[in-house]
């Protein structure tokens, strides 16, 4: 597929990978929104960025950022800055990067499943829930900083293992936050510093509209596991999420309201399809009425 | 390919033998390029759903079953056998909105095997006729790499007996007839008897002579992705009465599927479906 059209798209920072995945004097090639790119790392450190064309030529590519530890490139003029995470900068939390899971579905479908609940109960059950409290109380959905964020807060949930740090089984509080079409946070009770939240990212790289590359961290307080640990619990839920990624159809995710049928809880989902589709979206979305 | 007409949305295709679905078994299936499941209740109700749960385009082949429901493995959505939604546990004293439901096929269940209709059926059971009027049984399901109208020509134009390398797979050796709404192939005289009759788009029933006698065996073919097809080959006549012939169909089934993925007869298959063709009846019911 070629390099896509979609100017909303094109306009939107996207990270590509971590700044260590690429050592010195070294370079990475990807894909972005359908574009070849290559990523060269100069001996002295700095980065840029290259498209690659079919009849060999390499065009430079201006935007370009390092942020959070992770690289950063628009293909287009950026709309908007890259999105604010302050609780990089603060101290208490260990910071793990999650690497790099390829999945056969749109960035949109991978955004969904993030900010879903009430899968919880089946895909994730003995850690996020269980079967026996499969019940999903009302949250609220709000847009903020102008409409330009899409937050979904006060969801609770009853989780026999909420991360890597505890075996308490407890009600946790969530907030979700999708400051863009492609990156979601959620911000979840930490159960070892009351009071704190632990953060847990994902940073969508849109290779095609049907395959993406997901980019993860986790912002977590958390004193006694050792990072591999830590990974394997979230490595573990992200597999169950993908094994359901890969068997929904269509790929592209349907934004009329005729298209699948929602439920209660999946107020947070209707919110993001209709917020994706009054964006102008067009890139990763299928928008056929039936 | 001649136009054969195999695949149309008024017949029923086989779709699994009987005893390939247990009670509380799940099975995932593609019929001319739709995904679906098939499963069957404990009260052994069969039913065929498209493979997609209404809610998020989940397969619902990889959920579970118990009595006469089936569950969505993402969500755990409860769908009863008229595939409608009857609970949904992130809510659990709500009553899940009629339009929760999952799309339908029409099934049946019939001489051994289930049956399913990707359109409207133009007959409330498949019509098997086969000359002895006994039961099918079931000998094995094979897939192969060819769309359906070329199989259903290769097992009208040879016998699955048949041993020999030289083969006429343009079906020249052959008589063709229509007889009776069936398109029917036959070579007598000279060579060993063989006859195989297309009594309906999914359904070949044919007689071959064996070393021991007259065999009688049925292809019920299903159209499944483009370019690909299943053959469920069966016996007719009770398993008693047939017991060595699996294994001597079996190889001629494999023999034809090498040849057919050799792609080397395409052209006489090509000749022969022109024959077929010429010989099928606006509408094949069944």
């Amino acid at each position: 597929m070629p390099k896509t059209t979609d100017r909303v798209a094109l306009d939107q920072w996207h990270a590509i990978g971590t700044c260590a995945h690429i050592p010195l004097g070294a370079a990475r090639k990807t894909k972005l929104l359908g574009q070849d790119i290559e990523i060269v790392r100069s001996d002295s450190g700095a980065f840029a960025c290259y498209e690659l064309h079919a009849d060999g030529s390499a065009a430079p590519v201006p935007h370009l950022c390092e942020m959070y530890g992770f690289l950063w490139v628009c293909l287009g003029t950026p709309a908007q800055p890259i999105v604010a995470i302050p609780e990089f900068a603060e101290t208490g939390r260990r910071l793990i990067l999650r690497g790099v899971i390829g999945v056969a579905s749109s960035p949109q479908r991978v955004i969904e499943n993030f900010i879903d609940l009430s899968h919880f109960s089946f895909i994730h059950t003995g850690t996020l829930g269980g079967y026996d409290n499969a019940e999903v109380p009302k949250y609220n959905v709000e847009y903020r900083e102008d409409g330009t964020e899409l937050w979904a807060t006060e969801c609770r949930f009853f989780q026999p293992k909420a991360s890597a740090a505890t075996n308490l089984s407890t009600e946790v509080l969530y907030d979700y936050r999708i400051p863009s079409a492609f990156i979601s946070i959620i911000y979840k009770d930490s159960l070892v510093r009351r009071g704190k939240k632990d953060l847990i990212g994902l940073f969508l790289q849109p290779v095609e509209e049907e395959e993406t590359l997901v980019h993860s961290f986790a912002l977590v307080h958390d004193e006694t596991n050792s990072d591999t640990h830590i990974l394997h619990f979230y490595h573990e839920i992200f597999g169950q999420d993908r094994g359901v990624l890969i068997h929904q159809t269509p790929k592209k995710l349907p934004v009329s309201p005729r298209r699948d049928i929602p439920t209660l809880s999946d107020a947070s989902s209707i919110a993001y399809r209709r917020w994706l589709d009054k964006s102008g979206l067009q890139f990763g979305l299928d928008r056929n009425l039936s | 390919m001649g136009q054969l007409n195999i695949i149309n949305p008024w017949s029923w295709y086989a779709i699994a033998a009987s005893g390939q679905l247990a009670r509380g078994q799940i099975l995932p299936i593609v019929l001319n390029g739709t995904p679906l499941v098939t499963w069957r209740s404990q009260s052994d109700k069969v039913s065929v759903w498209s493979d997609r749960c209404p809610h998020r385009g989940m397969r619902l082949s990889l959920g579970a079953t118990r009595d006469e429901i089936l569950i969505c493995p993402y969500h755990g959505w409860v769908f009863g056998a008229d595939g409608a939604c009857a609970h949904i546990p992130a809510h659990p004293q709500l009553t899940p909105s009629r339009a929760a439901r999952a799309r339908i096929y029409p099934v049946t269940e019939s001489n051994g095997y289930v049956w399913a209709c990707l359109g409207e059926p133009a007959a409330p059971q498949p019509i098997v006729r086969n000359r002895t009027g006994n039961a099918l049984s079931h000998v094995r399901t094979m897939h192969v790499s060819v769309d359906i109208e070329t199989v259903v020509v290769a097992l009208m134009t040879r016998s699955l007996l048949d041993e020999s390398d030289a083969s006429d797979w343009a079906g020249e050796a052959l008589e063709w007839r229509s007889d009776e709404g069936a398109v029917v192939a036959h070579r007598n005289g000279a060579h060993p008897l063989f006859t195989a009759r297309l009594t309906f788009p999914g359904f070949l029933s044919c007689e071959a002579a064996g070393p021991e006698g007259i065999v009688r065996y049925s292809a019920l073919v299903q159209p499944t992705m483009p370019g690909a097809s299943a053959l469920h080959l069966a016996v007719d006549g009770s398993a008693r009465d047939v017991e060595k012939l699996p294994v001597v169909l079996n190889r001629g089934l494999v023999r034809l599927r090498d040849e057919l993925h050799s792609r080397s007869h395409d052209a006489a298959l090509s000749a022969a479906a022109e024959r077929c063709a010429a010989l099928m009846p606006d509408q094949i019911h069944g």
